[in-house]
């Protein structure tokens, strides 16, 4: 789609302030579009250094519009967000966004390239990237020989190859087959657990939410707002069969209960 | 879906490497050239019968092939000038059609100036200008030249002009969010992601160009020692040679066809590996 020319004029938006701690502060952001629609009610959020964190909500609940402001990619109409400074950001979108020219070890490097860094260190973390998410031995094959599955592992390496202190996720796995998503939800946690990034993760699957994080914030549509912020008792590493445990099952309920209350609204 | 991580999949199931490759090349011409069978031979037939006495209509194919082979030094020189004039038109096509789709690129606002003339290019009836285009640059190849450029120049420009505006929204994003300069995200990002639409422009140019370079000639006639293919089609059909107009014509198309050859070839070399346009070996 072309970009309008007040598009290409847009500039980084988000006021940054360091912070004393780690992690995330958004105070009073709120977003509504040129035509008048309220996308985002002024919204705080804390995210704590090394937290993992999903947004789950309707669609047009603002939760895309809240990650893309935290990320600079959207200018917020009120508030700011701070995070610490010189930490760096990664952002994964719903589609893996590969650039089908390059093959998965160039693609694995695209943003170490745009960052500036020299060949040797981009050859080097892509490599541990691609071995983190399991690609090793796929260097040379291009995007359009690999499934669903791998298209998202290399997004993530692509990523993960910045060694990002804060990981961003618009909806990643919802594309992939229920089989896929399972074991991708166990590779992030792994990673997660071994990186110890602060993730913000969004989703329309609430028992995806439940089983990554330790918390969920769960948003509600028509004004795009927070409307309950749910703790997740559950210890970490976790397993697939912890969706059968009591636990589970009762944040779970709690969640769908905030959401099915958000809708009613 | 083959992959060559999975490269067993596509290797030759035949026994020798050689009669598999033969096999796959047998594949891939035999419906072309039964095609042209079939036409020669429908060709042979109405010619025989139908024109049995009025060949000056329409000749046998082998009276047309030997006139080709009488005429051949003069069939092939004029192939070369014509050749020449198409490729010098079709060249001037790209480097300006391009140019001239990255700077529209830039800014809605040149897109908008620019972008109604560039139709009118299109649009203006050539016959009716080549007067303006002899008076200026004189009864001469150059003319012809320009007759091909303005012909070949639309197509390139306005494919080449989608596909730089038609990146994908996300790489646009993960390229802003890295700051990646205006440059690099030219280089790294519009154009390659634009090679496809350029080629499908550069691919309609190359026949395009070579029609351009004969009407050119027609237009501008004998005014030189010698002439290409257009000109050379004046003079058969005033001495209403059909058998060598014939041969011309088929020169002429061959011409056209060799040019999307060779723009096809380029394409494929660019994209074999990751455009589905230039993938064959899909299963």
């Amino acid at each position: 789609m072309p970009m309008t020319s007040a598009e290409r004029a847009e500039k980084p938006p988000t006021v940054t302030a360091p912070t004393d701690g780690g992690g995330i502060h958004v105070r009073s952001v709120s977003k509504v579009f040129p035509n008048g629609t309220t996308a985002l009610e002024p919204t705080d959020l804390a995210v704590g250094e090394g937290q993992f964190v999903s947004i789950v909500g309707p669609s047009g609940c603002g939760k895309s519009t809240l990650l893309r402001i935290i990320a600079g990619l959207t200018p917020a109409t009120t508030g700011e967000c701070s995070m610490p400074t010189g930490s760096r950001r990664a952002f994964v979108f719903q589609d893996a966004t590969l650039l089908p020219w390059r093959t998965v070890r160039k693609n694995a490097q695209l943003l170490l390239e745009l960052e500036g860094f020299d060949k040797a260190e981009r050859e080097r973390r892509a490599a541990e990237a691609l071995k983190l998410v399991s690609l090793e031995g796929f260097e040379k094959v291009y995007p359009r020989n690999l499934s669903g599955g791998m298209k998202m592992r290399l997004s993530l390496a692509r990523a993960l190859g910045l060694q990002p202190k804060l990981f961003l996720m618009d909806e990643p796995f919802s594309a992939l087959d229920e089989l896929t998503r399972e074991t991708l939800q166990d590779e992030l946690l792994r990673i997660w657990s071994s990186e110890g990034f602060t993730a913000l993760f969004v989703t329309h699957n609430l028992y995806e939410a439940v089983y990554l994080s330790s918390r969920v914030v769960v948003m509600s549509a028509r004004p795009g707002r927070i409307v309950a912020d749910i703790d997740v008792p559950l210890p970490y590493p976790r397993t697939p069969d912890i969706r059968q445990a009591p636990e589970f099952n009762e944040v779970s309920a709690k969640v769908s209960a905030a959401l099915r209350g958000g809708a009613v609204q | 879906m083959s992959t060559p991580a999975f490269a067993a999949d596509v290797a030759p199931r035949a026994g020798s490497p050689v009669l598999a490759r033969i096999g796959a090349i047998a594949r891939a011409y035999a419906p072309p050239a039964l095609v042209f069978v079939v036409f020669i031979g429908f060709w042979s037939l109405l010619a025989v019968t139908v024109y049995g006495d009025q060949n000056y209509l329409l000749p046998r194919p082998w009276d047309v092939a030997q006139a080709a082979w009488e005429e051949r030094s003069q069939l092939w020189s004029a192939t070369v000038i014509t050749f020449t004039e198409a490729a010098a038109g079709f060249g001037l096509a790209i480097l300006v059609g391009m140019v001239f789709a990255v700077v529209m690129s830039q800014a809605k606002l040149l897109e908008r100036s620019l972008y109604p003339y560039a139709v009118m290019l299109q649009t203006v009836p050539i016959v009716a200008v080549a007067p303006v285009i002899v008076l200026w640059f004189g009864y001469n190849q150059r003319s012809v030249i320009v007759v091909a450029f303005m012909i070949a120049v639309f197509p390139i420009l306005n494919n080449t002009l989608l596909g730089l505006l038609s990146t994908d929204r996300n790489h646009v994003d993960l390229f802003r969010l890295h700051k990646a300069s205006r440059l690099r995200q030219f280089v790294k990002l519009r154009l390659p992601s634009a090679i496809p639409h350029v080629f499908a422009g550069l691919r309609v140019s190359a026949g395009l160009a070579v029609i351009g370079a004969i009407v050119g000639e027609f237009i501008i006639g004998s005014g030189g020692s010698e002439g290409g293919l257009g000109v050379k089609v004046i003079y058969a059909q005033g001495k209403l040679d059909t058998n060598l107009l014939f041969a011309e014509v088929v020169a002429a198309t061959l011409l056209g066809f060799l040019f999307f050859v060779l723009v096809s070839y380029v394409g494929n070399l660019l994209m074999r590996s990751w455009h589905e346009s230039a993938l064959k070996n899909d299963v």
